[in-house]
């Protein structure tokens, strides 16, 4: 808040227990309920020193610090329990990463926000695995990684596996996985392991614009650069040996490929046609936020439920996309290793979404109620014995897969009853790239260089490398720490360590 | 154009494509495959006219984004294509005469002979894709035919492989000559843009390069001063470097007896050695960038010119390697070379070569004579020293008063389209095709100034005009690539519905609070992407004019719904241009230069940095180009990792504002907060 000092500022966040704090209302104006996070010492360092590092830019503008954030969304009409973050939580566009916010559906003023939910639509991971050994692999290894590259696609899909018609594009939306299997991508059991079956069955594609299916048409069925990411991982450590089992990930050594990627250009356009829908529409409807980027509607407006839709067949594209590369990854695997897929057991593990937005039944104050449940950066985690979860994982909980930064370690975590009743069956997702490049460097001096540019009228500025935090040594968030956290908190557990031996990058 | 006959007694279309460089290879395919797909068959044949014997295609190596792409070029001869290809035929010949009225072109077959050479096609379609020629200036047609091969002039691989030779020619001759075992060649290089500057860095290990360019700094096909200046400092950080080790300097000739003189260039030789975002399992996924080694495939250029030369890879491998008396303080990198006067790479701006002229090997010494009295480009050139035709060397006179004495000239100057008005009849045709000049955006930085100063617009070869969808002014005319102009503003009036739904730029998403439109982020440049880009773009709108209907749908369509035809993408939505210069990764996005947007909403935010003086692969630079908060353009140098991410805002076209510095600056991470 402008004015408050740093000091004033955390006098409204108090630890509550080793991982968890909690934000007072009053921190931001209109706090329905109060904002939790999950943290521990290291992590906490890197939150509150995004804090400071706000503080002292003042009004003078630029992002907002994450906790700041979590606290405007609990002013968000229609939110119930805490606004959630986890142990990744860094700023994003309107929410946090590793923001959970849950709101009524049978409350009329509930909102849906696109900055919950995140530009890459249905970003997620998706884990299979196989039955050989990195033994098995060493002698193959850099094949196996070539063709593994030869085969994802990564290039404009008019060669690719899927053919890039406009119908096959509407189909893909409409359908999802159930697309992919009518096309002989997936495997019938493949949809069982996957949130959601691999279709949300409130997509409509019509709700998607043309600028959007044409942003995303060639892309279908790619991998995408930047995080986005497959590795071929070896088990490293196994905690709980029991679900390992369940899994089918059980030995030290085994050899699972771990798919990254989300809906790229067309979740993008989707969440920006949204907020510049929903925007407008803000005035009608008398909604009111403390940042312009928390653009809403509520959920049973028109622009509402057009962005639930649009959403849903985004959601739908990111899955016929990780299907795809499942696919393509078995072919590669069957080609160096002169087998099946099927004898290779390349089961799908499981598929996770991080940025969605879901209705969900939870309990509050012991009574079962609709909620729309926003996860950005942050994965569900459902229990035991859950509905919704498939019958291999009734005794486990659901599998999480929570990638590192690429080439840093992964974890397979478990959902908790705790994490039910706390984090609305949530966890995290992964390190998130929050590293600032704060390596010491030297800047070359470019001033002599500016004075070349021969524009008139045209200011240019300078900018010269900042650090989120001065005291902490590492600048990212450490995926072990943030496991750790959460599953200090129990609200998961740890299952499987993993390791990567190859990465393939789009 | 829909048919009333039933589909299986429809006659076949005949689409003509002229031109077997990548423009027409792009089209050939694109249509080729959506023909396969058919059930039932469409009838059609698409004949490709080529007056080479080899055709080019641009080979998606890797995709960063949406549109960013590390391309590889390969060849392949006319008659190995139609071995593979039965839709496509490839008629080796020039076309002549194109009448768009009656709609048919006269070709001269060079596979004939006699009266069966002239052959006259009709057509349902014609897509041109004849590319464009390069520049040679008149100081060129002075010479004596025996000194020109001293001349090349670089367009494209053909004529790489060509300078290969030439190089190598020179070498053995040096080797040959007793005398002249001490001098290393002397090449000078003429021309500004993307070849030129790629060949004077890539040759300096080789030869002595002198750079001409007429403009007031290097790169300004592409690159303002500003940016021109890093890459200046990487070019001169790698002759420093060079020099360091000056046993090494010249070029072990191991690689001459692979020499392949039938005139097709072997493509691919360099195998599989994509920059660093290939691949990484030899060094455990970690993206440890000293350990990897330096990006190689995409400077394919300077592979092809100079083979693998033990220098290069000393050089190139060496990386980091000190430089003798480097401090920390490299402000004055350009005026303290390690060796004192000695330079590998000389640049002279603002310069203009005005006569060449041949000199005998006796008459030339190392020092540079003094410039002859009154030298302009009406001089009459003295004549050639009696007795021996073939000169030793060339002299060159530029408009600054030098006189230069050098081996060969690499004439890289730009490109005129090969088309010509006098090609067209139009008799019977609804009106004339329109030629005009690549528009004030798409020219040099320094050029367009120069008409804005009142220079008037200089004189620019003209291409054929076409619409967004690559359509011409006449009916059933196509143009892609080189050859033409892209009018975006343009839309052929003949051209079915169908495409429209792809929006001009700001009917969809522009910002509706009722501020002006946003300018088109795409322009057009002479290269290779777009020569692609334009080649599937035409493709599409000849499959939609010949069968679709106005919701773009096919005819005929089987139960299940498949033979639909491709969407047209956003294509010429977004301007990228991606390359490698001096070991760093270039990657140009939209309005990088914010050429042509008029002058009000404007920032530039920029950010530098270098984690290691020495190596250049450790360098990075941002440029942000921002309008009204919106980001419209950016050059990013080295590994950035922001292509996509810019990419994207660039297309979702928000406002980017309240990020400030940090949209560059490193602090925080743009992409993973907007994941």
């Amino acid at each position: 808040m402008p004015g408050r000092t740093y000091e004033e500022e955390c006098r409204y966040i108090r630890r509550v227990s080793a991982t968890r704090y909690e934000i007072d209302k009053g921190f931001v104006p209109g706090m329905r309920v109060k904002g939790a996070f999950y943290a521990n010492q290291k992590l906490e360092r890197l939150v509150f020193g995004e804090l400071e590092a706000a503080c002292e830019r003042g009004t003078a503008g630029g992002f907002l610090p994450a906790v700041r954030q979590v606290a405007n969304v609990a002013s968000l009409p229609g939110i119930v329990g805490y606004s959630l973050a986890l142990p990744d939580m860094h700023s994003g566009y309107g929410f946090a990463i590793g923001n959970v916010a849950a709101f009524r559906v049978d409350d009329p003023e509930s909102v849906v926000s696109p900055g919950g939910v995140g530009f890459d639509i249905n970003c997620g991971v998706r884990m299979i695995r196989t039955n050989l050994s990195e033994s098995d692999m060493q002698p193959v290894k850099e094949t196996l990684a070539q063709t593994l590259y030869d085969h994802l696609p990564v290039g404009v899909g008019s060669r690719g596996v899927i053919p890039t018609t406009q119908r096959d594009l509407e189909d893909a939306l409409a359908y999802g996985m159930d697309w992919s299997l009518r096309e002989g991508y997936s495997w019938a059991e493949d949809k069982e392991h996957c949130e959601e079956y691999g279709r949300m069955l409130t997509a409509d594609p019509s709700k998607v614009s043309a600028r959007a299916k044409t942003r995303g048409l060639p892309q279908l069925g790619t991998l995408g650069a930047g995080n986005h990411y497959a590795e071929i991982q070896v088990v490293d450590e196994i905690y709980d040996d029991s679900s390992a089992k369940q899994m089918g990930l059980d030995q030290i050594g085994q050899v699972v490929v771990m798919i990254h990627s989300g809906s790229r250009g067309l979740g993008h356009q989707v969440a920006t046609d949204a907020l510049v829908e929903m925007e407008r529409a803000m005035a009608r409807d008398k909604l009111h936020v403390n940042d312009r980027q928390l653009a809403c509607a509520r959920i049973a407006s028109p622009e509402g439920q057009t962005y639930l839709k649009a959403m849903a067949a985004a959601a739908n594209y990111a899955w016929v996309n990780r299907s795809s590369m499942t696919f393509l990854a078995r072919q590669a695997f069957a080609k160096v290793f002169r087998s099946t897929p099927d004898d290779l057991d390349m089961h799908v593990v499981y598929d996770v979404s991080h940025n969605i937005a879901k209705f969900e039944q939870h309990c509050l104050d012991d009574r079962p109620v609709e909620l729309l449940v926003h996860r950005k950066g942050a994965t569900r985690a459902f229990p035991p014995n859950h509905p919704l979860i498939p019958v291999a994982y009734q005794f486990t909980g659901q599998p999480v897969l929570v990638g590192g930064t690429m080439g840093t370690c992964s974890y397979v975590l478990t959902g908790t009853e705790q994490g039910m009743v706390e984090t609305f069956g949530s966890t995290c997702h992964g390190a998130g790239r929050a590293r600032s490049r704060s390596e010491s460097r030297r800047k070359l001096d470019f001033h002599q260089v500016l004075n070349n540019l021969q524009h008139k009228g045209i200011s240019i500025r300078v900018a010269s490398p900042k650090l989120v935090s001065e005291e902490a040594p590492e600048s990212y968030k450490d995926v072990t720490e943030v496991v750790n956290v959460c599953h200090d908190a129990g609200i998961s557990r740890k299952c499987v360590k993993l390791r990567p031996v190859a990465v393939i990058k789009g | 154009m829909r048919t009333d006959v039933a589909a299986d007694q429809a006659p076949a279309r005949r689409i003509v494509i002229v031109g077997g460089g990548i423009a027409g290879v792009q089209c050939a395919e694109t249509l080729s495959q959506w023909l396969h797909r058919q059930i039932p068959p469409t009838k059609a044949r698409v004949i490709l006219i080529s007056a080479t014997a080899v055709l080019r295609r641009a080979r998606v190596r890797q995709q960063c984004g949406r549109y960013i792409r590390w391309y590889d070029l390969e060849e392949e001869s006319g008659e190995e294509w139609n071995k593979l290809n039965d839709v496509v035929e490839v008629l080796p010949g020039h076309v002549v005469e194109v009448h768009t009225g009656e709609r048919w072109v006269r070709v001269y077959r060079t596979d004939r002979a006699d009266t069966a050479r002239r052959v006259r096609l009709s057509y349902d379609a014609l897509c041109l894709c004849t590319g464009a020629r390069p520049r040679v200036p008149p100081v060129y047609y002075a010479l004596p035919d025996a000194c020109r091969w001293r001349w090349v002039t670089i367009r494209d691989t053909d004529s790489v492989e060509r300078f290969r030779r030439r190089v190598r020619m020179l070498q053995r001759a040096d080797d040959r000559h007793p005398a002249r075992t001490a001098r290393r060649p002397r090449l000078a290089v003429l021309g500004n843009g993307g070849i030129a500057m790629e060949i004077a860095y890539e040759t300096m290990d080789l030869c002595d390069v002198y750079w001409v360019v007429r403009d007031t700094h290097i790169g300004s096909a592409f690159f303002d001063a500003a940016v021109a200046d890093i890459l200046y400092r990487a070019m001169r950080r790698r002759e420093r470097q060079l020099l360091s080790r000056p046993a090494r300097l010249r070029t072990s000739t191991a690689e001459d007896g692979a020499d392949d003189d039938n005139g097709v260039p072997q493509s691919g030789a360099e195998g599989m050695c994509g920059p660093a975002l290939g691949p990484d399992w030899v060094h455990f996924g970690l993206r440890d960038r000293k350990s990897l080694p330096p990006a190689r495939g995409a400077s394919r250029l300077g592979r092809a010119v100079m083979g693998e030369t033990e220098a290069l890879t000393t050089a190139r491998e060496a990386g980091s390697a000190e430089c003798v008396s480097e401090d920390d303080d490299d402000d004055d990198d350009e005026t303290s070379a390690p060796d004192g006067d000695r330079h590998l790479l000389h640049v002279e701006c603002n310069a203009e070569v005005l006569v060449v002229q041949p000199v005998r090997e006796a008459e030339s010494t190392t020092a540079e004579p003094p410039p002859p009295a009154g030298v302009s480009a009406d001089t009459p050139l003295p004549p050639p020293p009696p007795g021996d035709a073939c000169s030793e060397r060339l002299r060159l006179h530029s408009s600054n008063g030098h006189a230069l004495d050098v081996d060969l000239v690499l004439c890289a100057i730009g490109v005129c389209p090969a088309v010509h008005p006098h090609m067209f009849h139009a008799a019977g045709a609804p009106g004339p095709l329109r030629f005009a000049p690549l528009p004030s955006e798409s020219r040099a930085l320094t050029r367009q100034e120069a008409g804005d100063r009142g220079g008037g617009a200089p004189d620019e070869p003209c291409g054929l005009v076409v619409d967004r969808h690559m359509r011409a002014a006449v009916p059933s005319v196509y143009a892609a690539g080189d050859c033409c102009t892209v009018d975006l503003s343009a839309t052929a009036e003949w051209g079915q519905d169908a495409l429209a739904h792809t929006p001009p730029d700001n009917a969809e998403n522009g910002m509706r609070d009722g501020s002006p439109a946003d300018p088109p982020l795409w322009f057009q440049m002479r290269l290779w992407s777009q020569a692609q880009t334009m080649g599937a773009c035409a493709a599409r709108s000849i499959l939609h004019d010949l069968f679709g209907t106005p919701n773009g749908h096919h005819e005929e369509t089987t139960p299940d719904g498949r033979t639909d035809l491709p969407a047209a993408p956003l294509d010429l939505e977004l301007f990228v241009h991606a390359t490698e210069f001096g070991g760093l990764k270039v990657i140009l996005l939209g309005r990088y230069q914010a050429q042509g947007i008029a002058d009000d909403g404007f920032c530039f935010l920029e950010s530098a940095h270098c984690d290691d003086a020495q190596d250049v692969h450790h360098w990075w630079y941002v440029r942000a180009t921002l309008w009204r908060g919106r980001l419209v353009g950016a050059v990013l140098l080295g590994d950035t990792g922001l292509e996509e991410v810019y990419e994207h805002l660039m297309l979702n076209r928000i406002d980017v504002s309240f990020l400030g510095t940090a949209l560059v600056d490193g602090s925080i991470d743009i992409e993973d907060f907007f994941d």
